[in-house]
């Protein structure tokens, strides 16, 4: 095991006398992947924004492969290889498929530059091209991204993601507005896609019990700010306070 | 993969921009065909709008950037090279022109560095104010001969030659013009000009991504503003004058209006919206006194019937046209086709 990858120490946020986060310490190491769960408000968005560098902590210090990277933006942490999806997916939606790809790629590997114009970008086109594949997108690559339906969209976000060749792969909430069976093939997907990057760390946040079964192989409950409970899923979803949290709630908040 | 290798993906260094300078060529030659006597001299100020118009949009259209105060760096540019004309005299054209971009450039940058600390309105209200700042000490200070700005730009030599016609100073501005569309095309397709695309769209979504949304932006604005410059001092070598109006807020307008009416989101968007904009002014001036509202007239129609631009025209008409032609045709038995409702995105970047 090749150590600790992300590290919070006692990270809070407040934000106008509201409690988001409170003294929250986590350690999460190279290659694991780990699911946040919770009750709505119980600051899981806003961990992840602090790990992600959206939001910046009240208090605390965040540690991304054993550097402090607390004030740093979300653009530096990216490229020091931090990549995300959206809870809605974002994508550019002037570009064509294949254009989100290339740029996700690029930027992995380079500062934009105004001379690159020369210059013929084959490794990431080859990366947008292979990816494309992967997730099943290569016969739209040429379309605009406003033709696509949720699920696809959700799929191109993570291939952007990966594209970018990150470290650590926040998610969050990948199967959100997708229909059940669009759900069980983007984990299926998103299982074949990890299965391929050994080494990467996954952080996701998610609601439905079977997804994060199907990908975590642990758990953190996160209550009122404050991390409850950390275990396998196993431990977590049969541990009685988080039937307690979740009755009556149903799945979804 | 026979599939991507189809598609019209990223066509970064596929094409060198020769159609750019093939269009520019087409123009410098047909115009003298058909335009005589002054009104090469209006086709000369075309293409310098369509310059400055280009430079607006690297702003505007490309970043996301709405910049009131492109008409400071097109002044600046204009006062540059009127100073080191009138200081030392016989300088080269186009080394006037290139002082004219620097100076512009690291004015931008330095601008921009402190104006895009704040975004939308108050960015925008940041650079009319900058424009109306540069406007007032043109008028105020001595140097600058207030109102009456800086003349005698003439015997101007360009590699050697000198503008002697209005047809000389056609070819020679077409052909500067020409370079810088197409130095501006190689910056569209590389990953700057990704990267801006990127930013203007979603700025959030680029940071996540790695892109420095701020350097993108300051990179814009030192661009934009250079060539904005070189507009602006090819304006005062044609005129032989440069003058406070150069930084007036009608140009802010105008130059915004350019984009607009040719399109933004299409490469040459802009040089056709403002060869439209010159071309019904010199035409309309003659027709009435207030021309001015007759040309805002024909563009506020342009842009309602077509809110890509002139630009989206062909799209529109692609898209238009078959149900036209079947409703002329008359009530058909049960058309099965649903004719596309709306037009296509004038999305299609790269080309142009």
């Amino acid at each position: 095991m090749t150590g600790t990858l992300v590290r919070l120490n006692g990270v809070t946020k407040h934000y106008r006398g509201v409690r988001a986060v409170q003294g929250v310490d986590l350690e999460v190491a190279a290659g694991e992947r780990l699911a946040i769960i919770g009750p709505n408000g119980a600051g899981k968005s806003t961990l992840f924004g602090m790990i992600a560098g959206e939001h910046r902590p009240t208090a605390g210090r965040v540690f991304f492969a054993d550097r402090d990277v607390t004030s740093w933006n979300p653009s530096r942490r990216a490229s020091a290889g931090i990549s995300r999806t959206f809870q809605v997916a974002r994508l550019f939606d002037a570009m064509t498929v294949r254009q989100n790809l290339v740029i996700a790629a690029l930027s992995a590997h380079r500062r934009p530059r105004a001379w690159d114009a020369f210059v013929r970008h084959r490794s990431a086109e080859r990366t947008a091209d292979a990816l494309l594949e992967r997730v099943g997108l290569a016969h739209v690559a040429g379309s605009g991204t406003s033709t696509l339906a949720q699920g696809a969209r959700k799929s191109l976000e993570l291939a952007m993601a990966i594209a970018q060749s990150p470290r650590l792969l926040l998610l969050d909430e990948p199967t959100a507005g997708m229909s059940y069976e669009d759900a069980r093939s983007a984990v299926t997907m998103l299982n074949q896609l990890l299965d391929e990057t050994p080494d990467l760390t996954i952080v996701l946040t998610a609601h439905d019990m079977d997804v994060i079964q199907r990908v975590a192989r642990r758990v953190v409950l996160m209550a009122r700010g404050k991390v409850v409970l950390d275990g396998t899923p196993e431990h977590v979803a049969g541990h009685a306070t988080t039937r307690e949290l979740y009755l009556g709630r149903g799945n979804h908040d | 993969m026979p599939v991507s290798t189809r598609t019209r993906g990223w066509q970064l260094a596929r094409t060198g921009g020769v159609h750019v300078l093939l269009g520019c060529a087409a123009l410098a030659l047909v115009v003298p065909m058909i335009a005589t006597g002054t009104y090469v001299f209006t086709w000369t100020t075309a293409v310098i709008w369509a310059l400055f118009a280009m430079a607006t949009n690297v702003l505007f259209g490309w970043s996301g950037l709405l910049s009131f105060g492109q008409t400071a760096f097109f002044g600046l540019g204009g006062y540059t090279v009127a100073l080191i004309h009138e200081n030392r005299g016989n300088v080269d054209g186009l080394l006037l022109l290139a002082v004219a971009a620097v100076v512009a450039a690291v004015a931008g940058a330095a601008f921009s560095v402190i104006a895009l600390r704040s975004t939308g309105a108050e960015f925008a209200v940041l650079t009319l104010v900058l424009a109306q700042v540069l406007w007032l000490l043109t008028n105020r200070v001595r140097a600058l001969h207030g109102e009456d700005g800086i003349g005698g730009l003439y015997s101007i030599t360009i590699l050697g030659r000198e503008l002697a016609s209005d047809e000389q100073t056609w070819y020679t501005f077409v052909a500067i013009a020409a370079v810088c569309c197409w130095l501006l095309w190689m910056l569209h397709r590389s990953t700057l000009g990704a990267a801006m695309r990127a930013v203007r769209d979603d700025a959030h979504r680029a940071a996540a991504l790695g892109i420095r949304v701020r350097r993108v932006q300051v990179l814009a604005f030192a661009i934009g503003s250079a060539f904005s410059a070189v507009a602006g001092g090819m304006l005062g070598l044609q005129q032989g004058v440069v003058s406070p109006t150069m930084l007036s807020l009608t140009i802010s307008g105008q130059v915004l209006v350019a984009c607009l009416v040719g399109g933004l989101r299409v490469f040459g968007g802009p040089v056709l919206g403002a060869v439209v904009l010159i071309l019904a002014q010199q035409a309309l001036s003659g027709v009435a006194t207030d021309s001015t509202m007759f040309v805002g007239i024909l563009l506020l129609v342009i842009v309602l019937v077509l809110p890509s631009g002139l630009t989206s025209l062909p799209g529109v008409l692609a898209a238009h046209l078959p149900a036209l032609r079947r409703r002329a045709r008359g009530p058909s038995p049960v058309t099965a086709d649903p004719a596309p409702a709306t037009a296509p995105k004038a999305g299609t970047e790269t080309r142009s």
